[in-house]
C-alpha cells in the first residue's frame, strides 16, 4: 500500500535500483535538497543524465516536477512506499529509487 | 648553491615577455650592479606572433676564489638568434593521406594559449570529389575525378559541411612555449566519427584510429594567408615511424571557433543583447574565443497560440523566421523570445533531441521575458520582477540555453552560465555571497570552457551530435600531461582570511606526505623554486594566473618526503600576467599548483583558499590601492627589493601612508632597507621602526627578517628591537618551529 509522500520524505540521496533500458537517461543517484534543489549523477562522470541539475516541486503525493537537462519541467507520476521512490514518466517507463541517507 | 639563475617573467614565459617590459630605473653606479637580477615585467601580455629576438648567452662559470658571477646583463649574441612559437587562434589545417592521390581533409586546428602552455584540437572533413563533365564536340574522355580546391585561407575560419565530418584530433603534444629551432614534434591520435544511419539525431561512434606524431616545420606561407610567419608543414607519421601522410597548418584567425546567434523576438519580448554591464555576446565569445555576431533579425513575431509557445510552436518559428538555414555553411544558433513559454518558466532548450521536428539537433532555444521573478528572498534585487526587464539574468539565461544548443549540460560547480539560474540565486543566500543577480558569475565553468573550445565540432556545433551526447564517450583533447600526485596534500591557507583593497595576499602552502611510504617530491615550495604556480578566481569569476617572476633552479630540488613529513612555505601574491591578481572587492579562490617532472610526466598536485577583499575603507584608502594595483612594478619591487624600481617603490611610499594599506606593506619596505643597495648600507633601525605590531608577515617573512637582523653587522640595538618584534610574532606561528629557531638564533 503506497505511504503518502510529504517534501521533506524527499530530502537526501537516492540511488536507483535495477532498472529498464528506457530508464538509461536518469541518474545513478539522486539528491533532494532544501529549498526545492535537486542533483543527479550518473557513473562514469560525462554521462548525460535527463535530471542533471535543477529544481523539483511536490504538486501532490502522487505528482513530481522536476525541471530536466534542457531545462523543461516535466512532471512524474510518483508513489513511495517505505524506503523506495516509484517514477512512472511520460513515455510509461518505471523505474525506482531507494533511500540512502 | 643555485645550479642555474634565470629571471622569468611573472606569470609569464614567453620570449616576447622577457623582451619588452622597461622598468624606469635610475642609474645605477654601485659596484654591485652586476647582482642585480633584470627586473623584468610582464604587463601587459603582448600579441601573437612572438617577434623574433636576441637571447641571453649562456652564463659564465664561476671561478674558484671569486665572488660568483651572476647573469645580469649580459651581452646580446650576434647574430640574434630566433624565438618561435605557436601562435594562438585558429590554423587552417590540410591533410593528405600517402598513396591516396583523391583524398584530402581540410579543417581547423585550434591552439589556445594559457597560463600552462598550450592546449591543441583539431577537426577534418573530407574534401569532395567531382567527375569533369563531358562536353559535347569533344572527345570523349573517361569519367575524371577531381579534388574540389579547398577552403580559402583569406575567408579566415572554414564552416565545412557537416556529412563530410571524419576525424576529431586530439593533440597530445605541441610546443607549449617556445623554441629556437624550426620546427617541433606535434603528437595527435586520430579519432574517426561515424554517423549513425539515418538523421543526424541518431548521433553516431568515435573510434581511435591510433597516434600520429608529424615533425612541423616553419615555412612562408602559400598566398592568402593573412600571417606568412606562421605556416607549418610535416610529414606525419604512425606509431610504427612510417610516413602515413602530409599535414600542413596555417594561422588564419585569433579566434578559435565562429558562429552567429539569431535573435527573433515578439513585440513585447525584450532583446537578450548584453547584463548591463558591458558583458554582451562578443564578450562571452571573447571568453572562450569564439567569434560570435549577432544578428537581431525579426522584432514582430506572431504568437500562434496565445502567449504562451509551446515546444512545437517554437521550432515551427525558428524554421519560418529564420534568416538562414544551412547549418553546413554557418554555424547559426537561433534564440527565440517570447512572453510565455508552456514547458518552463524563463528558457528552454526546446531543439534538444532533434526528434521534436525536423530530426536536426540543437538548433534554437527560447527564453521567456513575461515570468515573473517570485519575491522569495533568493532572488534578492530582481524579486517581482519582469524578467524582461531583469536585464542581467534574462541575458544570462539566454546565454545559458545558447549553451545548451552548443552541446552543453548543467554545470553547478560554480555560478557560471551552466549552473541553473534557481541554484544560483540559492547561493546567494549563502554566508559572504552576493545579492542576487550580482553573483552570478559572468563565465563558463572551466570544463566547460574547455569544451566550448577543444571538443570535436561535430558536439558543438549546431545540427551535429544530439543534445544528450555522453561527454564520456567523446574525446577532448587533454589540456597537458599532468599527472595527478596521489598521496601527497597540498594545504593552502590564507595568513589573514581578509585583506583589505591593494594589498598583497599572503599564503602559507604545506605539502604532506599522507602515505605510509616515503613520495618523491619538491624539496622547496618557494616561488622561486620553479614548482609553483597557478591562478586566482575574481568575484566575477574571471580567472588570473600567476607564477614565479625569479627562478632559481636547485642542484637537488627533490627529496624523498617521508611518511607523515610536511614541507612548508609562504607566497605573497600582488600580480599576475594579466594584471593585479586581487583588483576589486569581494571573494577570491587561489588555487595554487605545486608540480614537477618526474620520469618525463608532469606531476601535480593543487591546493586552493579562499580570501576575501575588503573594500576601500575611504577615499584616501582608495588612491592608494589604486596606485599600488595600477603599478606593474609594485610586484618587481616587492619580489626584488633593491632602489632602483623608483614607479614601483614610490607605489609602495603611498601604500605606506595610508593607515589601512600601511600594516601590509611595511615589510615589503622594511625588506628593502633591511638589505644593502649599491653604496646603500643595509639600515637595521629604519627595519625595526617599520616592524610595529599591526604589520602583516607570513612564517617566511618572519624568518626572512631575522636573518637579516641576523647578518647584518652593526646597531645592536635595532637588531635586538628587531629580535623582540620577530619573537613576538612568532610565538603565535604553529608548527613553524624553524621560523622560531632563527627568530631565537638572532643575538
Amino acid at each position: 500500500m503506497p505511504q503518502s509522500l510529504a517534501p521533506h520524505d524527499l530530502f537526501g540521496r537516492w540511488e536507483k535500483l535495477q532498472h529498464p533500458p528506457c530508464a538509461q537517461r536518469y541518474p545513478d543517484t539522486l539528491e533532494f535538497r532544501e529549498r526545492g534543489l535537486y542533483v543527479g549523477r550518473s557513473e562514469p562522470p560525462g554521462t548525460f543524465s535527463l535530471w542533471d541539475t535543477g529544481t523539483f516541486e511536490l504538486l501532490d503525493p502522487q505528482h513530481l516536477r522536476l525541471s530536466t537537462a534542457n531545462d523543461a519541467l516535466v512532471t512524474y507520476d510518483v508513489s513511495w512506499q517505505q524506503d523506495r521512490l516509484t517514477f512512472v514518466d511520460a513515455d510509461g517507463c518505471e523505474f525506482a529509487y531507494r533511500k540512502m541517507t | 648553491m643555485p645550479r642555474t639563475v634565470s629571471v622569468v617573467a611573472h606569470g609569464l614565459t614567453r620570449a616576447s615577455d622577457l623582451m619588452t617590459h622597461k622598468p624606469r630605473r635610475v642609474p645605477m653606479n654601485a659596484p654591485r650592479a652586476d647582482l642585480i637580477p633584470n627586473p623584468v615585467g610582464p604587463f601587459p601580455p603582448l600579441p601573437q606572433p612572438l617577434p623574433e629576438v636576441p637571447i641571453p648567452q649562456p652564463q659564465p662559470v664561476p671561478q674558484p676564489g671569486l665572488e660568483p658571477l651572476q647573469p645580469f646583463p649580459v651581452p646580446f649574441p650576434w647574430p640574434p638568434l630566433k624565438f618561435r612559437s605557436v601562435r594562438c587562434g585558429c590554423y587552417l589545417l590540410n591533410y593528405k593521406p600517402s598513396g591516396s592521390p583523391l583524398v584530402t581533409y581540410d579543417g581547423t586546428l585550434r591552439v589556445e594559449c594559457h597560463g600552462s602552455g598550450r592546449t591543441a584540437s583539431g577537426d577534418l572533413y573530407q574534401r569532395p570529389l567531382i567527375w569533369l563533365p563531358w562536353k559535347p564536340g569533344f572527345p570523349p574522355i573517361p569519367s575524371s575525378p577531381l579534388l574540389l580546391p579547398g577552403p580559402s585561407p583569406s575567408a579566415g575560419i572554414p564552416i565545412l559541411s557537416r556529412g563530410r565530418y571524419r576525424y576529431y584530433l586530439r593533440v597530445t603534444q605541441i610546443l607549449e612555449y617556445f623554441t629556437i629551432g624550426t620546427s617541433f614534434t606535434l603528437g595527435f591520435e586520430m579519432w574517426r566519427f561515424t554517423k549513425s544511419a539515418g538523421a543526424w539525431s541518431t548521433g553516431g561512434a568515435w573510434t581511435n584510429e591510433g597516434t600520429f606524431t608529424a615533425l612541423m616545420s616553419w615555412q612562408a606561407a602559400p598566398a592568402g594567408y593573412p600571417s606568412s610567419s606562421d605556416y607549418l608543414a610535416g610529414d606525419v607519421k604512425n606509431s610504427s615511424g612510417t610516413v602515413v601522410g602530409r599535414l600542413t597548418m596555417g594561422w588564419i584567425s585569433a579566434y578559435l571557433r565562429k558562429a552567429t546567434v539569431e535573435i527573433d523576438r515578439v513585440s513585447q519580448s525584450e532583446s537578450p543583447l548584453h547584463n548591463g554591464a558591458g558583458v554582451d555576446w562578443k564578450a562571452i565569445g571573447d571568453g572562450i574565443g569564439w567569434d560570435i555576431t549577432v544578428d537581431q533579425s525579426d522584432s514582430n513575431l506572431v504568437e500562434p497560440s496565445g502567449e504562451s509557445w509551446s515546444d512545437a510552436e517554437c521550432h515551427a518559428a525558428m524554421l519560418a523566421r529564420r534568416d538562414a538555414s544551412n547549418l553546413d555553411a554557418e554555424w547559426r544558433y537561433h534564440v527565440l523570445c517570447v512572453r510565455r513559454l508552456d514547458s518552463t518558466s524563463r528558457g528552454i532548450m526546446y531543439d534538444a533531441y532533434g526528434g521534436d521536428s525536423n530530426n536536426v539537433p540543437r538548433e534554437g532555444c527560447a527564453i521567456a521575458s513575461h515570468w515573473t521573478v517570485p519575491t522569495s528572498a533568493e532572488w534578492g534585487l530582481v524579486k517581482g520582477v519582469r524578467f524582461g526587464t531583469a536585464t542581467s539574468p534574462y541575458f544570462r539565461t539566454a546565454v545559458h540555453e545558447t549553451g545548451h544548443a552548443m552541446g552543453l549540460y548543467h554545470n553547478a560547480s560554480d555560478n557560471g552560465f551552466m549552473n541553473t539560474t534557481d541554484v544560483i540565486a540559492n547561493n546567494s543566500l549563502s554566508p559572504g555571497s552576493a545579492v542576487f543577480p550580482n553573483n552570478v558569475q559572468w563565465s563558463y565553468h572551466a570544463d566547460d570552457a574547455k569544451r566550448l573550445r577543444h571538443i570535436p565540432d561535430i558536439y558543438v556545433r549546431p545540427g551535429g551530435t544530439p543534445f544528450g551526447t555522453s561527454y564520456a564517450t567523446t574525446p577532448i583533447s587533454p589540456t597537458d600531461m599532468e599527472l595527478s600526485a596521489e598521496g601527497l596534500l597540498l594545504t593552502v591557507t590564507s595568513v589573514h582570511a581578509s585583506a583589505p583593497l591593494g594589498a598583497p595576499i599572503r599564503l602559507n602552502l604545506e605539502l604532506t606526505n599522507t602515505t605510509d611510504e616515503p613520495v618523491p617530491a619538491p624539496a622547496s615550495l618557494s616561488m622561486k623554486s620553479g614548482f609553483v604556480r597557478g591562478h586566482v578566481t575574481d568575484p566575477a569569476g574571471t580567472v588570473r594566473t600567476f607564477s614565479p617572476i625569479i627562478l632559481c633552479v636547485e642542484d637537488h630540488p627533490m627529496v624523498r618526503l617521508k611518511p607523515r613529513q610536511g614541507i612548508r612555505s609562504s607566497m605573497t601574491l600582488l600580480r599576475g600576467s594579466q594584471g593585479a591578481l586581487f583588483p576589486m572587492p569581494g571573494a577570491y579562490r587561489v588555487q595554487v599548483e605545486v608540480h614537477w617532472d618526474q620520469g618525463g610526466v608532469e606531476v601535480v598536485t593543487t591546493g586552493s583558499a579562499d580570501v576575501m577583499v575588503s573594500s576601500a575603507s575611504d577615499d584616501a584608502h582608495a588612491q592608494a590601492a589604486l596606485k599600488v594595483l595600477s603599478t606593474p612594478d609594485t610586484l618587481l619591487t616587492l619580489v626584488v627589493g633593491g632602489d632602483h624600481l623608483v614607479d614601483g617603490i614610490e607605489a609602495i611610499h603611498t601604500a605606506l601612508k595610508n593607515p589601512v594599506l600601511r600594516p601590509h606593506y611595511a615589510y615589503i619596505e622594511a625588506k628593502r632597507l633591511g638589505e644593502r643597495f649599491g653604496t646603500r648600507k643595509a639600515n637595521l633601525k629604519a627595519v625595526a621602526d617599520l616592524l610595529d605590531e599591526a604589520v602583516v608577515m607570513s612564517p617566511a617573512e618572519i624568518r626572512r627578517a631575522a636573518e637579516l637582523a641576523k647578518h647584518e653587522a652593526g646597531d645592536g640595538a635595532a637588531r635586538k628591537a628587531i629580535a623582540k618584534k620577530l619573537k613576538h610574532k612568532a610565538a603565535g606561528l604553529k608548527g613553524d618551529e624553524e621560523v622560531k629557531a632563527v627568530v631565537e638564533s638572532i643575538q
